[in-house]
């Protein structure tokens, strides 16, 4: 392990609320409570891990991506708070309080959210993983009112790669989307 | 990533408090700095403080003045509308960074701490002067298509990373701070550090001093200005050259220009004698074709950017073209 | 017919947007170890010592495995020439020296970071046309540095340059591609109950991972199973063994799942690339625009591992022609090893190269000869019964005349007359045409079958519905979809009442592997066969089951002096116009428009074709434009998407897919491959609308602004040898 970490807090809680004393926790696991798809999850992570690996790994959501794992094709976005991030730049335990909100946690039982079901219908992708990045970054744009032309929505995607480059369909997916969003 | 402590300030001088009892820690607000540094092992802080509590976000318009929070997000700033009309180029210069994604995380005091996209810098089994001096310089008869045309030295010819810095530096910004030492101002032209022998220093920011905010004097050459960004491809990528450029023209006839360049040296590249150039001078082709090869007049390649040199100039052409025609 | 032709959505879709599918890294449990392998991170060096017993004794280290722990440490497509770990020697900094196996991912990553191995460097070799100079250094110590050199002799080239009216020359270079597909290589392993060595993976071919990998453990291949997860994108890039390898000896060895992920990195460093190539053409033809004499020399960088490598220069050596009949061929292929990633196969595999310098050549003909390259295209393309620079005729259903013609047809609608927009703008608009040709499966004699397994279930009046057993990957091209439609289609049923078993070694047969576009014709035809065969047997009273292999015409070895022989049963044609816009102050070039059309012999699935046509162009754009591979002295510089740009929704042209269909005699419903095409003739296309707009060739890929700035700076490196003719 690195010697340069003295041998402070191994382990700690970082509650909701704001505590009377800033607590240095660490670099041991520490207790976490996060807020994904309207569930609060109880979990224990080092201070390292990634809000990205904290799902995948710890809360087994394992439709949110990692392509990268560097903030630089987005297969990781997540909706923290309505507003569409990488997860993968991001730690776990900075989001004790938000809203987070995965692919997972978009469809209402078997019910397709509306721009899931327009990727669906202009088949919006190929390999597929990219896919719920794709979704959950149009699903912020319409959200955000930025659906306001082709150009606008090419520019709001640009953050999501697709390798096998559906750009054309998820384009159309978008478009169609956001109408049945509105 | 290696292991480290982490913790929530609540409000900036326990922040500093923090940060300044331990020489290795960090502040983190976006976290897509030091994260992906981290992530290549290229810094590793024993303390990451979480500021994102410390302060607002505001973006706040008093008389001539536009104060930004150094919590703000990259998207916040270049959504404004105050921004995007007093200062447009540095709103361009925000909406031609990253993608949507990173903009929405990335504050606007962490987009200022940005540190070089130099690949030997980024690697952490290459000689590399920034991140141990004394090591050597990859780049410098290595890969160095990217690298800086202007401001190098021997030890390092990095360049700077942030489009925002190169609009702030045209603008004469200030970056206000919270430190140790009590609270400060500091023009952006003071702010960035040239490489010298000593490359691993960057800003004139002491550890635990914290940007609380960025400042912008308004005037008529920042309301008409631009920020023109050459790149490999058409978006989510950095400049391989950029250019923010503001003018006042009045009948015809500039009154004032603000220059800057960017992806050209290892701070935003301001070039006061293309500015002075173009004062008096009508607002023409001519006019702006010459203050470009005054602005480029001392650049020099090291082979694989020889090709930056007319290419900065030609932005440079571009960008006054633009906000000429635009007057 | 009712399933064929139709776009029927992708039967995985519901998953995919639900983030329900699973790709390798989702199948990660509790409980399973964590392997990471330690990279030499060095070109060329002899290993002298490996010490792991500061690893060992690191917290959550379970075992450090190296090349003594592999019975057979050797494998490969076609030559098995690389280690699965070092032994003595390293050849690219890529090479795999150890594999550290620990509780977690990150005391495997910390236990990777301890494992102390010294070094003696040795002589980089990094230039393939250094590698035919007599005194380097060899990379494999018992070979010659030349992995093959294939000529092509047809006619006499010297007689013709000697007759010709314009004779011309051009060099060309072309780039690494790394695929990025977007899911990064990963895997776990495990023994099951009975016995078996299961690994659940992504890769491009069950059958032939399974023998690998069966060979490098001394076991019979019915003991190991190879199973597919959803595969995140392969392009070729999964089609040589990268990880799975890595993660199956640890599970083999210790007797326990293991589960493995590369990073980003990782991924870019560990695995092949498409081949660079650097080209040297000189080309003569008559004043009326026949093309007298095509000669070629073609130096490909094969990197440390044969890989496909072979192959792939064999197929750029007979593309070096283009799609065009020409008297008098000398082209010399040649790979070489060097200290450089290996190369091998990627989407185009070696036909993009190989045109880019063709279709280039044939548009400066046109010019030097002052005739129109639509009408010099147009006199030269093959046509049926057209004779291959090999020696014999292209196999029955040549399209070539047919897109192209089509293709001039549609550009006059789609692409405005260019605006050159006189001195005035530095934006110009150029628009180029290119043509090209592409085989559809396997070539060279290599053994081409697809087999696949059909069981109804019956009533004494109907068949209610079937199982497909065919061993393919879907790697998101849709082709386990077009297996299902060709099956329904055979047996009359409803698409539900199919049910496709495709991924599992042990449950489906060998179809070979998702490349070569050859899945819709080869495992196509299988499964119809296998389906018309039980369907039979069922009215006859028997066992309503078949297995039916399917073999297409047989293809040969080409003779290494002259080339002759016959190379591929089935070729795919495709020509494209694409309209750019050039910032003659900048270099950088935007595709504006692209028509591109196809001959698909029928397409199953017409949504799934477009999208193979647009998603294969957004590839080519990055070929073309944007991704720049940088491997300096063996070191890869551009191991992130950060430095290795692929194209965004923002980089991508309005796309104009035109279908073409003109039946094959041997693919089913008259169906043909497609997949690759639109990426052959794209960077010529876009060569010739660069020249359009500016007056410049570029003729090194990628078309950085650097150097579309110098070539416009620059004339063109292209030269005339004779005069062009004064008539």
């Amino acid at each position: 392990m690195d010697s340069a970490i003295p041998e402070l807090a191994t382990a700690g809680t970082l509650p909701s609320a704001a505590p009377a004393a800033a607590s240095i926790l660490g670099p041991g696991e520490v207790q976490i409570e996060l807020e994904v798809n309207g569930e609060r999850h109880e979990l224990s992570v080092e201070p390292r891990v990634t809000l990205l690996d904290a799902l995948r790994e710890r809360l087994k959501l394992t439709g949110t991506k990692k392509g990268c794992d560097q903030g630089t094709c987005g297969a990781c976005t997540v909706l923290v708070n309505d507003r569409a991030i990488d997860s993968c730049l991001t730690l776990a335990v900075m989001h004790v309080g938000d809203r987070i909100t995965t692919i997972e946690g978009l469809a209402s039982g078997e019910q397709l959210h509306p721009m899931q079901a327009a990727f669906v219908e202009h088949d919006g992708f190929q390999c597929g993983y990219c896919t719920p990045g794709q979704v959950l970054s149009a699903v912020a744009l319409v959200r955000e009112g930025r659906m306001t032309g082709d150009d606008a929505i090419r520019e709001q995607m640009s953050g999501n790669i697709c390798r096998c480059g559906a750009y054309e369909n998820i384009l159309a997916a978008v478009r169609d989307g956001a109408r049945r969003m509105a | 990533m290696k292991p480290f402590r982490y913790a929530r300030a609540r409000d900036p001088q326990e922040a500093v408090q923090m940060v300044a009892v331990d020489a290795a820690a960090s502040f983190v607000a976006g976290g897509t700095t030091v994260l992906d540094l981290m992530k290549d092992d290229v810094e590793r802080p024993s303390l990451l403080v979480d500021i994102n509590g410390v302060a607002g976000r505001a973006i706040v318009r008093a008389g001539d003045e536009i104060a930004i929070a150094a919590l703000a997000r990259m998207s916040d700033v270049a959504d404004d509308p105050e921004i995007a009309k007093h200062a447009p180029m540095v709103a361009n210069a925000l909406l031609q960074s990253a993608s949507p994604q990173l903009r929405n995380m990335a504050s606007i005091g962490g987009n200022l701490m940005q540190r070089t996209r130099c690949s030997y810098f980024r690697d952490i089994v290459a000689p590399c002067n920034k991140r141990r001096r004394g090591d050597g310089c990859s780049a410098i008869g290595g890969e160095n298509r990217r690298h800086a045309i202007f401001g190098g030295s021997e030890s390092c010819i990095c360049v700077h990373a942030s489009d925002l810095a190169v609009a702030l530096a045209a603008a004469d910004a200030t970056i206000h701070t919270n430190g140790p030492g009590g609270t400060r101002a500091i023009q952006v032209s003071d702010f960035y550090l040239l490489p010298r022998d000593t490359p691993n220093v960057e800003t004139a920011l002491h550890h635990a001093e914290l940007i609380s905010s960025v400042t912008l004097s308004l005037d008529p050459a920042l309301a008409n200005s631009t920020y023109v960004k050459v790149r490999d491809r058409a978006q989510y990528e950095f400049a391989l050259v950029s250019v923010a450029a503001g003018m006042e023209i009045v009948g015809g006839t500039i009154r004032a220009a603000r220059i800057a360049l960017g992806g050209v040296a290892p701070i935003p590249w301001r070039v006061p004698e293309a500015e002075a150039a173009l004062v008096g001078r009508p607002a023409t082709a001519a006019s702006y074709r010459e203050a470009a090869e005054i602005a480029l007049a001392g650049a020099r390649g090291c082979g694989g950017n020889d090709f930056k040199v007319a290419l900065a100039a030609n932005a440079v052409v571009r960008a006054l073209e633009q906000i000429g025609s635009a007057a | 017919m009712t399933k064929i032709g139709t776009s029927i959505p992708r039967p995985d879709a519901h998953d995919k947007v639900t983030g329900a599918a699973l790709y390798p890294a989702d199948l990660i449990r509790e409980g399973m170890l964590h392997a990471k392998a330690v990279f030499a991170h060095r070109p060329s060096a002899r290993i002298l010592r490996i010490d792991a017993s500061t690893a060992l004794a690191m917290p959550g280290v379970r075992a450090v495995l190296t090349a003594a722990d592999v019975p057979y440490n050797r494998f490969g497509l076609i030559e098995t020439d690389q280690p699965l770990l070092c032994e003595d020697r390293v050849r690219f900094s890529g090479d795999r020296v150890a594999l550290v196996v620990a509780q977690t991912p990150e005391a495997a990553a910390a236990g990777a970071s301890a494992v102390k191995v010294e070094y003696e460097d040795l002589p980089v070799l990094t230039d393939p046309r250094d590698a035919l100079e007599p005194d380097v250094p060899r990379v494999h110590e018992d070979r010659s540095n030349v992995l093959l050199h294939q000529k092509i002799r047809k006619g006499d080239v010297d007689a013709a340059f000697a007759s010709a009216d314009v004779v011309i020359e051009g060099e060309f270079s072309t780039g690494w591609q790394e695929h990025a597909y977007l899911q990064p290589d990963a895997g776990i392993a495990y023994w099951d109950e009975q016995e078996r060595l299961v690994l659940e993976t992504a890769g491009q071919w069950l059958h032939e991972d399974r023998r690998q990998i069966a060979a490098m453990f001394e076991m019979p291949e019915e003991r190991v199973v190879i199973r597919y997860a959803k595969i995140g994108g392969a392009f070729g890039g999964r089609e040589d063994l990268s990880l799975p390898p890595l993660v199956a000896l640890a599970a083999w060895k210790l007797k326990v799942p293991v589960a493995m992920q590369w990073s980003r990195e990782e991924s870019i460093v560990g695995h092949h690339k498409r081949h660079p190539f650097f080209i040297t053409s000189k080309w003569a033809a008559k004043r009326d625009g026949t093309i007298l004499a095509a000669q070629t020399r073609l130096v490909a960088d094969g990197g440390a591992y044969a890989s496909t490598s072979a192959e792939v220069l064999k197929c750029a050596t007979i593309f070096a022609t283009g799609p065009y009949e020409i008297a008098n061929v000398a082209t010399d292929g040649i790979v070489c090893y060097t200290n450089n990633v290996p190369s091998g196969a990627f989407r185009g595999f070696g036909a993009p190269q190989a045109h880019f310098a063709a279709e280039s050549m044939v548009t400066r003909l046109a010019h030097a000869l002052g005739l129109d390259p639509v009408d010099v295209r147009r006199k030269n393309l093959y046509r049926e019964g057209s004779i291959e620079s090999t020696g014999l005729p292209l196999p029955a259903g040549v399209g070539a005349r047919e897109v192209f013609e089509r293709c001039l047809e549609e550009a006059r609608e789609v692409l405005p007359v260019p605006l050159h927009n006189g001195a005035v703008s530095p934006l110009r608009r150029g628009i180029g045409i290119a043509c090209g040709i592409k085989n559809v499966g396997y070539s060279f004699g290599f053994p081409e079958q697809a087999t696949a397994t059909v069981e109804l279930e019956v009533t004494p009046v109907s068949i209610r519905s079937a199982n497909v057993r065919i061993g393919t990957a879907d790697v998101g091209q849709g082709a386990h979809l077009v297996l299902r439609q060709i099956a329904a289609e055979a047996l009359d049923l409803d698409l539900e009442r199919v049910r496709m078993i495709t991924d599992d070694s042990s449950e489906a047969p060998n179809a070979g592997s998702a490349s070569a576009s050859r899945m819709t014709l080869m495992g196509g035809r299988a499964v119809k066969d296998a389906c018309d065969q039980a369907r039979r047997q069922w009215l006859a009273g028997e066992e309503p089951s078949a297995t039916v292999q399917y073999r297409p015409p047989r293809t040969t070895p080409l003779d290494l002096e002259t080339g002759e022989g016959t190379p591929n049963y089935c070729y795919g044609y495709v020509a494209q116009a694409a309209e750019v816009e050039v910032d003659v102050r900048t270099g950088l070039v935007r595709v504006v428009r692209v028509v591109s059309v196809h001959d698909v012999g029928r397409a199953i699935n017409r949504r799934q074709v477009e999208g193979q046509i647009e998603g294969c162009l957004a590839q080519a754009i990055g070929f073309a434009l944007t991704e720049n591979f940088i491997c300096r002295d063996g070191k890869v510089l551009t191991p992130y998407l950060s430095t290795y740009l692929l194209p965004t929704a923002l980089d991508m042209p309005e796309i104009h897919p035109v279908i073409v269909e003109g039946a094959d005699p041997n693919g089913p419903y008259g169906a043909r491959g497609m997949a690759e095409m639109a990426l052959v003739p794209f960077a010529g296309a876009v060569a010739a609308a660069v020249h359009d707009a500016t007056g410049a060739w570029v003729s090194d890929l990628p078309m950085t602004p650097e150097r579309v700035l110098h070539a416009i700076k620059e004339s063109t490196k292209n030269r005339l040898v004779t005069p062009a003719m004064s008539s």
